[in-house]
């Protein structure tokens, strides 16, 4: 027994029967990755499939009601296999050669072997050295007033993760043999096989009135985006003005005439910066991850930052500040902070 | 070395310009030519021809058209523009040339 499938193939309704269906598509995903590398390979595909619809659809008429694992099978003797489309083989070997070697290594992040965000087996992989040593090293400078904590953060953020077979063989430099990207492929073809399974047919019209409300709403957005834009950053560099005065000790205003003179929380001047930049990170992380992703918006940029890395590093700037907190707590300068007090009661008072 | 590669090295050779010349006889579907090419036994499936194809269609030897079918998907109809034409008269001189000239290297004396 097995199951009958509609499926939309070409443009036309055409029944199929559930195993023909698999092999029908497991065909085109060969034809896919062939076609992978030449120049217009959607539209040969994009024809083979129209021919292979009207050979399915000339079948159905004559006698079955629904395409069989024979009629497939039929179909694709008539059409042949990948290695006999081999007109254009040295046209697109040459490409796909040549643009392999153009790219040459690059730097990714280790998806598949990490810790954290998968830097450390990245940079391995890019200077060829094992990853274990790198993440001793990583690991020591840590405790050497945490020299690699900052670098590692931002090479998560910013650094690509190698997801395709390319960009993994680009990790390693190594020039890819076609027999070891196969497999390689075969899992990437299951992966977009099951894109293609859950958007079966996309209605690909578009609604011009829909447009264009979604255009104007699209630009409204964008404007309120550059105004939180402005507001954050403002809110920032305040922020940053004084918690940086508190480091060095130097702010100073006149307000309403009198002079104020900010004191620095602190005796330990070790203390008042880690104070200061820790909280600092702890505020300006989240509103630098904000103004990032609205410009990116206003501006449709296509590269996102990886949020996961930039919450990990808030989440640690969180901790040393608790960690600094504590400590603190005990080396608060109470007098200065009466000082403080006197002051802006003064200012109140005026 | 073996004869099949050759062999298929000299259909490769000659197969733009059947083609060529099997769509300059008027709009043709994919699959008359290649009910053709088959015949002569010029290619032995299908797929081989839509490479071709889209590739001719790219360096603007060929047009083609939409046409509903009764049956099935609407079809391209291909045809050949100035440039097709022309580059399927050059060949036919090298074709002509050539067979000319391969003949009397292989007759016998």
């Amino acid at each position: 027994m097995n199951k009958i499938i509609q499926m939309n193939f070409a443009g036309q309704a055409i029944s199929i029967d559930e195993q023909a269906y698999d092999t029908l598509r497991n065909y085109l995903q060969s034809l896919e990755n062939h076609f992978r590398n030449t120049s217009s390979g959607s539209e040969i595909l994009e024809d083979i499939e129209t021919r292979l619809a009207d050979l399915f659809m000339g079948k159905t008429k004559a006698s079955n009601a629904f395409i069989t694992q024979k009629d497939v099978d039929e179909a694709i003797k008539l059409m042949g296999t990948p290695a006999d489309m081999g007109i254009d083989e040295e046209e697109s070997e040459k490409s796909s050669n040549a643009s392999y070697e153009k790219l040459g290594k690059k730097f990714f992040r280790d998806g598949e072997d990490k810790v954290l965000g998968g830097v450390c087996s990245g940079l391995g992989a890019y200077l060829n050295v094992d990853v274990s040593v790198i993440r001793i090293i990583t690991i020591l400078l840590v405790f050497f007033g945490g020299l690699s904590v900052v670098p590692y953060f931002i090479l998560w953020a910013v650094l690509p993760e190698a997801k395709t077979a390319q960009d993994r063989f680009r990790m390693h430099g190594e020039t890819p043999n076609i027999n070891d990207i196969a497999s390689n492929i075969r899992n990437e073809a299951n992966q977009v096989a099951n894109n293609l399974k859950k958007n079966p047919d996309v209605n690909s019209a578009v609604n011009t009135i829909g447009e264009i409300i979604n255009r104007i709403v699209k630009w409204f957005s964008k404007l309120f985006g550059a105004g939180m834009l402005t507001i954050l950053v403002v809110a920032g560099v305040l922020l940053g003005t004084v918690l940086i005065a508190n480091a060095t000790g130097n702010l100073q205003a006149n307000i309403n005439g009198s002079h104020f003179s900010a004191p620095q929380l602190f005796d330990s001047s070790s203390l008042n910066w880690l104070f200061s930049i820790s909280l600092l990170s702890n505020v300006l992380i989240p509103i630098g991850a904000m103004c990032y992703a609205i410009v990116q918006f206003i501006f449709n940029l296509a590269n996102p930052i990886n949020f996961k890395a930039v919450f990990m590093a808030w989440l640690f700037s969180l901790a040393v500040f608790i960690g600094v907190s504590f400590f603190a707590a005990k080396e608060l300068n109470y007098e200065k902070l009466y000082e403080l007090r006197d002051q802006i009661e003064e200012i109140d008072r005026v | 070395m073996n004869v099949e590669n050759t062999q298929s090295q000299m259909r490769k050779g000659i197969l733009e310009y059947c083609i060529l010349a099997l769509i300059g006889k008027g709009e043709v579907y994919s699959s008359d030519i290649i009910s053709n090419l088959k015949e002569a036994k010029l290619i032995v499936v299908e797929g081989t021809l839509y490479p071709l194809l889209t590739r001719l269609k790219n360096a603007g030897l060929l047009n083609y058209e939409w046409k509903e079918s009764d049956q099935g998907p609407p079809r391209k109809y291909y045809s050949l523009t100035e440039t097709g034409t022309i580059f399927k008269e050059q060949l036919q001189t090298t074709w002509q040339e050539l067979t000319e000239s391969v003949t009397n290297i292989t007759q016998t004396k």
